[in-house]
């Protein structure tokens, strides 16, 4: 894990779901490369059984996954009474996904190939907290 | 004329019945002693009022082309008239008063023809036939004859009136026409063209052989009704409109043009069929109009562009299968997509932050960015694969991964809420020489007939597995919980365009066997143990280390 700030502030710490398990190994290192904290799950039903990250602010969850969808999860969270902001990741296009995510609580709907730092512009705004400063380019 | 002293039998009376022989001037005022008289008293003049007797054999004289004689009861001639000369070549005076049967050809008369003859007039009171009768000079000809037997006041028989016609030439022009008739009508029926002949008014007039077999109506059905009977909606109604118009504007939009149009069966299916229809003016003034009619929907047309366009079905069934995948493959490549981009990010952000353990976190990340854009390539080449047409490419290909694989972009796509997947697979069994893309289009095209043969069951078990049938072969079987399929499907399942969904995989089934079949193997359906279907297909199986060595 790479703390660049070396502190181990849960407000720091993204939940990452996904079960393709390239996709999140790389994107939870793009992550972390810029400062985050970042706990990942293969699928919703992994994340609901741990307490490790229970104290994180933000969620970024896949929306088509076998067992249990990103939207379920959200509301299973916010059942449990989680107040944490969320971004919600597809690689299928759905036309009212994005209503339905809305709805269902998540501040943003990400498609996929994630091929922009856009996710972590986005995951630096749920936050409140802007990203570590890059040296390649002006801090947002 | 009076040769015989018996001229006088030549006396006529004329009756409202007709013509009635007398031996003697006809008395009119005293009719029951007139069959008694005075020989050569001939009667020059009839009651006042009616011709005389004169002038009706004066009159008789002057029909050419009828031979009118009388005979006497016992078949002597007693009357002959010029038409008679004319036509038999013998004078009066060379027959009166000989038998009749000097008319007849000697074959006739040995049989007795003339005698049977009269006795027929005898009982019937006429004769009426056509036979052969002999010319003075012996030719022979064609006669119609007829025969009435004459009878005296109280009914007693007293001689044979007969008119006799040549009808040779008649009977020729007769024979010509119908040869003619015949030969126009064979020829008509083994035209491939169906005809139908209507007048004016649309009606039937006749219906040919071609056009029964075609229409499936026989000709005594139609003849007399409306032809638009053959037309389906909205021909069906409009064509007597259609024949109207012609005839009140001469402007001709399918007579002597010829266009395709749908025709109807008796059994109300409609058909394809090309339309020319020709135009006659009969003598009356009045028009005919006859259809040829050939069928576009035969069975060997089809067959033949079926045939055509096997090689281009399969094709196109793969690019369509590729489309309802579209949106699965774009998924799988946008995660490879996403891993690339996100190592390749995260490794510049490792370098920008100038940390001493940046640049080996960095390079593991781009190595693993490359292995993923590999893994994106793969994907693609998998798509080209199954799009491109090509060639047989057989391989020897471990069968639980193709299956895998299959079974994965299969159910992929597939509403997939409540169906059970089980896999049982013939250990023994390991390789199989097949063309992998082929053959997974095969299984893809199985499994997902399963699956959506159990939609709306409450039971929604697949099975897919795998059994040594021999050393050299695997059956591999697609079991269903579905409803089954009726025998009259179970028939047609495997033809083309036959399918009982809106989407058709009917055409998939048929393509499914054609490669099963060029592998070598055999695809066929059966009832499921538990109700549903399997499809069962074999392969050949590689798993002999000379089977391997082989390839």
């Amino acid at each position: 894990m790479i703390r660049t700030d070396g502190k181990d502030d849960a407000s720091h710490c993204v939940q990452l779901v996904d079960d393709d398990e390239a996709v999140r190994r790389s994107v939870s290192l793009l992550l972390r490369a810029h400062g985050f904290c970042v706990c990942d799950f293969g699928s919703a039903t992994e994340l609901l059984g741990s307490d490790t990250c229970s104290g994180c602010h933000c969620l970024i969850t896949d929306y088509s996954m076998p067992s249990m969808d990103g939207i379920t999860l959200l509301a299973r969270l916010r059942q449990s009474g989680w107040p944490g902001t969320a971004i919600l990741i597809t690689g299928r296009y759905q036309h009212d996904l994005e209503k339905r995510a809305l709805e269902a609580g998540f501040s943003a709907l990400v498609e996929k190939p994630l091929t922009d730092e856009k996710l972590v512009g986005l995951i630096a705004q749920c936050l409140d907290r802007p990203p570590l400063p890059d040296r390649s380019r002006p801090a947002s | 004329m009076t040769n015989n002293g018996r001229a006088g039998q030549r006396g006529l009376a004329i009756s409202a019945m007709g013509i009635l022989p007398c031996r003697q001037p006809m008395d009119f005022k005293a009719e029951d002693e007139a069959m008694e008289g005075p020989e050569n008293q001939r009667p020059m003049a009839g009651r006042v009022g009616e011709p005389s007797v004169d002038q009706l054999l004066r009159f008789i004289d002057c029909l050419e082309n009828e031979a009118i004689l009388m005979l006497d009861e016992a078949g002597c001639i007693t009357l002959w008239s010029k038409g008679a000369q004319q036509i038999k070549g013998w004078s009066a005076d060379e027959v009166l008063g000989r038998h009749w049967s000097i008319l007849h050809p000697a074959e006739a008369i040995a049989q007795g023809r003339p005698d049977h003859v009269l006795e027929i007039a005898r009982t019937e009171g006429h004769y009426f036939g056509e036979e052969l009768r002999v010319r003075k000079d012996g030719a022979e000809f064609l006669a119609q004859v007829a025969i009435h037997t004459l009878r005296d006041l109280d009914g007693n028989i007293v001689g044979y009136g007969k008119v006799v016609r040549d009808i040779t030439e008649w009977q020729r022009a007769q024979s010509a026409l119908q040869t003619q008739e015949d030969h126009l009508r064979s020829i008509l029926n083994t035209v491939p063209d169906a005809m139908v002949v209507i007048d004016e008014r649309g009606i039937i007039q006749s219906f040919s052989a071609t056009a029964e077999r075609l229409f499936g109506y026989r000709e005594d059905e139609v003849v007399g009704r409306n032809v638009s009977l053959l037309a389906p909606s909205p021909h069906h109604e409009a064509h007597d409109g259609y024949l109207a118009r012609y005839l009140a504007t001469g402007e001709r939009r399918i007579i002597g043009i010829g266009r395709v149009v749908s025709g109807r069966k008796r059994d109300g299916s409609i058909f394809p069929m090309e339309l020319a229809i020709g135009e006659a003016v009969k003598a009356d003034g009045h028009r005919l109009f006859t259809g040829f009619i050939r069928d576009l929907s035969t069975k060997q047309d089809v067959e033949r562009r079926l045939q055509d366009l096997q090689d281009e079905l399969i094709h196109i069934s793969r690019v369509s299968a590729v489309g309802s995948m579209a949106s699965t493959l774009a998924h799988e490549l946008n995660q490879p997509l996403t891993a690339v981009a996100s190592y390749a990010m995260a490794a510049k952000a490792l370098l920008d932050a100038d940390r001493p353990d940046a640049a080996a976190e960095a390079r593991q990340a781009l190595a693993d960015g490359i292995a993923e854009a590999v893994r994106a390539g793969q994907i693609v080449r998998r798509l080209r694969d199954f799009v491109s047409r090509g060639e047989t490419e057989r391989e020897i290909v471990g069968l639980t991964k193709l299956i895998e694989e299959a079974a994965a972009l299969a159910l992929a796509g597939a509403s997939l809420r409540g169906v059970r997947v089980e896999t049982n697979l013939d250990p023994a069994v390991m390789r199989v020489l097949v063309d992998r893309v082929q053959i997974q289009q095969v299984l893809l095209n199985l499994i997902r007939n399963a699956v959506e043969a159990m939609e709306g069951c409450e039971r929604r078990d697949l099975l897919i597995s795998t059994a040594a049938v021999s050393d050299e072969e695997v059956e591999l079987a697609v079991t269903d919980s579905g409803v089954g399929i009726s025998d009259e499907i179970a028939e047609r399942l495997f033809e083309p365009f036959n399918s009982t969904k809106a989407q058709g995989l009917g055409v998939g089934l048929s393509i499914c066997r054609t490669i099963v079949e060029a592998h070598g193997g055999r695809l066929w359906a059966e009832p499921g143990p538990e109700g549903g279907t399997v499809f069962r297909f074999t392969l050949t199986r590689m798993d002999r280390a000379e089977q391997q060595d082989v390839r």
